[in-house]
Order: structure tokens, then sequence, then C-alpha cells
């Protein structure tokens, strides 16, 4: 039977405390067969729209329009609809424990809530960041292929839309991860990120007013197409970092009064 | 150690837990006993840090749990219901908890074997049992070898070997200086193997003492009577030093006099009586009467507060 121990609040020690609690996560997360499946399905999707994409910008290419887009951008434009799955699995790696009860096991091994937050908002960060990386890697070569000429790249595209989706990714990872945590509900927190990512930019678009228009290019997802193209208009990719990093302290401040203020 | 003082609380309008104070101590069995509803599980969440007390506080071993640094080592609990993600293997599940809290990974085949599920170990929690869900709640208690144990309800769902088994757990454990306070709504569970017992009603103390104290004050002879002269029969016994109580129109219950006694006494002053009947107390009876006054959801009672 070991000894009472006490928490200090030395950084070493919040260190130690928050890398074993960031371990926990992760194997806690891979453990989960949907969680995996659907970081392993978000990767198949957006390889197999990449070279769809691609053999499509050849086939218009070949037919006289101007389509010529470097690969990995091409890559990067599927993530519109492949980011659904990566949203998906940080909403459910924190409402599966609300749901199954877990979240009182978890709490009584991390009892302090900044570390379990950060925790979890570490473990989610790195996982979209490799993951995204990878993934553009991965998928630039089929894409590549397909597109033939009209896909041509050089490395700066290659890096600047693997960061981009990595970073994209492990951004996205932290807001969904807020919205779960005041939802305490998959269906609320999934259907809320929806609208954020997917919803918000088609609705808004559609409403002709001048201040809505702005509005709407602020959205996670079109902040994210600004970072990763390198655009300048309306505003770039250091002011793009800005809006997403922005908009995950909101949301993750959100959850964070949530996790804090209300009981388990 | 855990030390609730003054610990209170409030769930909107409904008060919870209201203002309990007691100390549950090393080295026993401490029994946390009430009717369904009655504040156990919120008292122990709170203790655990989980729910946060509208008033009061609990400390394990003199501090807040939420300042301990790998609270595991210190304190095992089981709440009810909260054994594992259904999709998580016991493997998985324990893994995870013990790199939260740097205890060894070998920690884990071993608290499995001890509660018996080596067997599932890779098998999705989801599939499991009542009993086996319990089992893999207590292993994960018993992960960081805690000098404390809670455990809410570990009976529930268990069979009869599982119940023996548990008992013997807290009670190895207990021995060996361990503080363990085990939460149950039926006085059968706990009474063979608590050394002490905690009686709540609502979220209120009723009463708290060792199990022996307990039983000794309870397990009194109590002899009805029923007769058409209550009141004059009444009148005479406590005369002679007995206790009475009517408990319905002709019907007298007495405590303190043989029974022997009690009838000697109704002849000699010529009363009827048209039933003379003892009945023996047991914990059981004691636990019912004293909580019967706090059941929240009470059906028909009557039928269980007296066994003939």
């Amino acid at each position: 039977m070991s000894k009472l121990m006490i928490s200090e609040s030395m950084d070493g020690r919040f260190a130690g405390s928050l890398l074993a609690a960031a371990r926990a996560e992760s194997t806690k997360f891979f453990g989960l067969r949907t969680l995996a499946g659907l970081y392993a399905s978000g990767i198949l999707v957006t390889i197999a729209l990449g070279w769809l994409l691609g053999a499509s910008a050849k086939a218009s290419g070949d037919n006289g329009f101007d389509t010529v887009m470097p690969a990995p951008l091409l890559v990067f434009a599927t993530l519109q609809f492949g980011q659904l799955f990566f949203a998906a699995a940080a909403a459910l790696h924190i409402t599966n424990e609300y749901s199954s009860g877990t979240i009182a096991t978890t709490l009584q091994s991390v009892p302090r809530r900044a570390i379990l937050l950060t925790a979890k908002a570490l473990f989610l960060a790195i996982a979209g960041l490799l993951t995204g990386m990878v993934m553009i890697l991965l998928a630039t070569i089929p894409t590549a292929l397909s597109a033939e000429k009209y896909g041509v790249f050089d490395l700066s595209d290659l890096l600047s839309a693997a960061v981009g989706a990595g970073v994209y990714l492990a951004l996205l990872s932290v807001m969904v991860l807020g919205l779960g945590l005041v939802t305490r509900n998959s269906a609320g927190a999934i259907v809320s990120a929806i609208i954020l990512l997917v919803g918000l930019p088609q609705i808004l678009q559609l409403i002709p007013i001048h201040w809505v228009q702005t509005l709407t290019q602020f959205l996670p997802t079109n902040a994210a197409t600004f970072m990763a193209t390198g655009a300048s208009e309306p505003y770039g990719p250091g002011m793009a970092l800005l809006v997403l990093i922005a908009w995950s302290v909101v949301l993750l401040g959100a959850g964070w009064m949530s996790l804090k203020r209300r009981d388990a | 150690m855990i030390t609730l003082e003054a610990l209170t609380k409030d769930y909107g309008a409904t008060r919870a837990v209201n203002n309990l104070s007691v100390n549950i101590t090393a080295g026993k069995v401490t029994g946390f006993l009430g009717p369904n509803g009655a504040g156990k599980s919120t008292t122990m969440r709170m203790i655990l840090g989980l729910d946060a007390p509208t008033g009061g506080q609990s400390l394990v071993n003199g501090v807040p749990y939420a300042k301990l640094r790998y609270p595991l080592h210190t304190v095992g609990a089981h709440i009810l219901g909260t054994a594992g993600n259904p999709g998580h293997t016991p493997r998985t599940f324990l893994k995870a908890l013990a790199q939260s809290n740097q205890i060894p990974v070998r920690r884990v085949a071993e608290v499995l074997a001890e509660v018996g599920l080596q067997s599932v170990a890779t098998k999705r929690i989801g599939g499991f049992s009542l009993g086996t869900r319990q089992r893999l709640g207590i292993a994960a208690a018993l992960l960081g070898d805690p000098q404390i144990l809670i455990l809410d309800e570990p009976m529930n769902g268990l069979d009869a070997e599982g119940i023996s088994w548990v008992r013997q757990l807290m009670r190895t454990r207990a021995d060996a200086g361990g503080t363990i306070f085990v939460s149950s709504h039926l006085m059968s569970e706990v009474q063979q193997v608590a050394d002490h017992l905690i009686l709540i009603g609502r979220g209120e103390l009723i009463t708290e003492a060792t199990t022996q104290e307990l039983i000794q004050e309870f397990t009194q002879q109590l002899i009805t009577v029923r007769t058409p002269r209550a009141a004059a029969l009444a009148g005479l016994l406590t005369q002679r030093g007995a206790k009475v109580s009517t408990s319905g129109e002709g019907h007298l219950e007495v405590i303190g006099m043989p029974v022997e006694r009690v009838g000697a006494l109704a002849f000699a002053g010529g009363i009827e009586l048209h039933e003379l009947s003892i009945i023996h107390g047991s914990l059981e009876n004691a636990y019912n009467q004293l909580t019967h006054d706090t059941v929240d959801y009470s059906a028909e009672l009557t039928g269980g507060v007296r066994t003939k």
C-alpha cells in the first residue's frame, strides 16, 4: 500500500501528470473500434476523393478547361468532406465517456480538471496533426498520378498543404472536443460540428448581405482553405491560423467551463 | 481515513445529502446503509470529487480528493454502473487507468487474475453480465493497491460465490489496515462483514454505531399482545417496568419483559387475551424500522417491517 501523494504546483510534476493522462487518452482512443475506424475511414476517403478529383481535373483539362491545381491542394480540397470523420472521432472521444458513465472513472484517476482537459486536447491535437500531414503525403501520390500534368506541384505546395491539413485537423479536433464537453451527448456534438463545419458555410453564402459574407470568410472551414492555399485575399495564412486558433480557444473555453462547473 | 464535514448537496430544490458528518476509519469495514435514493451514491461521488458539495467538505487522509496527484494509489473506488466503456476490453480499460496514474502495466494482469476475469481480458465489455462488470469495477479499484476502498453496492448482480468473494476481499484488506467504505441498501448484504454501520435516510444521518452495538440495541425480544382491554393491560405492564407501545386498536407491543410474565400479569388481572406472541428482533428489522420513515418511494411497507 503506497503512501499518500499530494500535488504541488511545480511545472515538472504538472508535465508528468499531463503526459501520463495523455497516454491514457491515447490508449482509450485507439482501444475503441469506432474511433480508430473513423480515422482509418477518413484517411481512405481522402485518398479516394483525391484520386477522383485528380481524374476529374485531367478530364476537364483535356477538354480545354483551365483546371491546373497542384495535387496536394486538390487533396486538401477534399477535406471539406473528409474532415467530418475526424470531427466525429473527436466528438465521440469525449461524449462516449459521458454516455457510458466512464467519465466518473476518468475523473477519479485524473481529478484535476485542468490536467484532464489539457491531456484530451493535447492527444487529439497530436493525432490530428500527424494524421493530417501523413494523409496529404499519402493521398498526393494517387492524385498526382490521376491528374497528370494538370496536378503538377512543387515541394512548397506539398509542405503548405500537409502542414495546413495537420494544423487544421489538430485545431478542428480541439474545437469539437469543446462542443462535446458542452453537449455531453454524441448526437448533439456531431450535429453541432456538422453545422459549424459544413452547414453554416453553405447556408451563409446564400445570404447576399455584405456583413454576412464577411462573416462567412471567418468560419473554420474557409479559414483552413486560406491557410493551406497561401491565399492573400481576403486574408493570408498567418491571419487564417489566428482565426482557427481563436475558434479553438473559444469552443474549448466553453468546454472547460462545462467540465469545471458542472458535476460529472 | 475519510472525513465528512457537514457535507451537503442540493440538486435544484432537492436536498440529496444534508449536513453529513462522519469519520470512516482505517482497519475496519464501514457499511453505508440507506434505502434507494438516500444519498449514498451522491456522498461517495462527492468524496471522489465527481460532484461538488453545496456545503461542507470531504477529506481523504486529510486532503480533498482532487489534491491527490495519482489518486489510484491512495483510493480505489467503484461507483455503480461505471465500469468501462462497452467498446473497450478489460485490458484496454485497465491499461489506460494504469497509465494515467503511473501504475506499472503488469498490475493489469494481476488484478484481472485477482477478480477472476483473465479469460475475458480481451473481450468487449459491452457483452458482459452485471456481475462480470462489477468484478471489473472492483479490479479497477484494486489497480493501484490503495489503502482506501470505496465500493458502491458492490454485491449488486453478483452470485452467492461472488458475494462471499467480495466480503472476503473487504475483510482481508480491512484486517491489513485498509479503510473499506461499502454502501448497500440491504442490511443482510453487509451485516456479516461490516464492523461499523452508518445509516442514512433522505440524505441525513440516522445512526452510526458498531454493528455489535446495533445488534444489541435492536435485537431485544418484542412481544405483541392483542386484547380488548389494551389500556388496562398497558397500565399494568408499565407499572411492572415494561415498555409498552400501541400499534393499533387493541394491539400492544411490549419490550423489556419475558413473555411468561406478560401472560401471568394478564391472567392475574383478569384481562382477556386474543394473542400473545414473540417477535425475534433482527438487525434487518431494526434497519427497516429506522429507515421506514425515510423511504422516498414507499410501497406497502407494513409487511416488510415485521416478520413473525
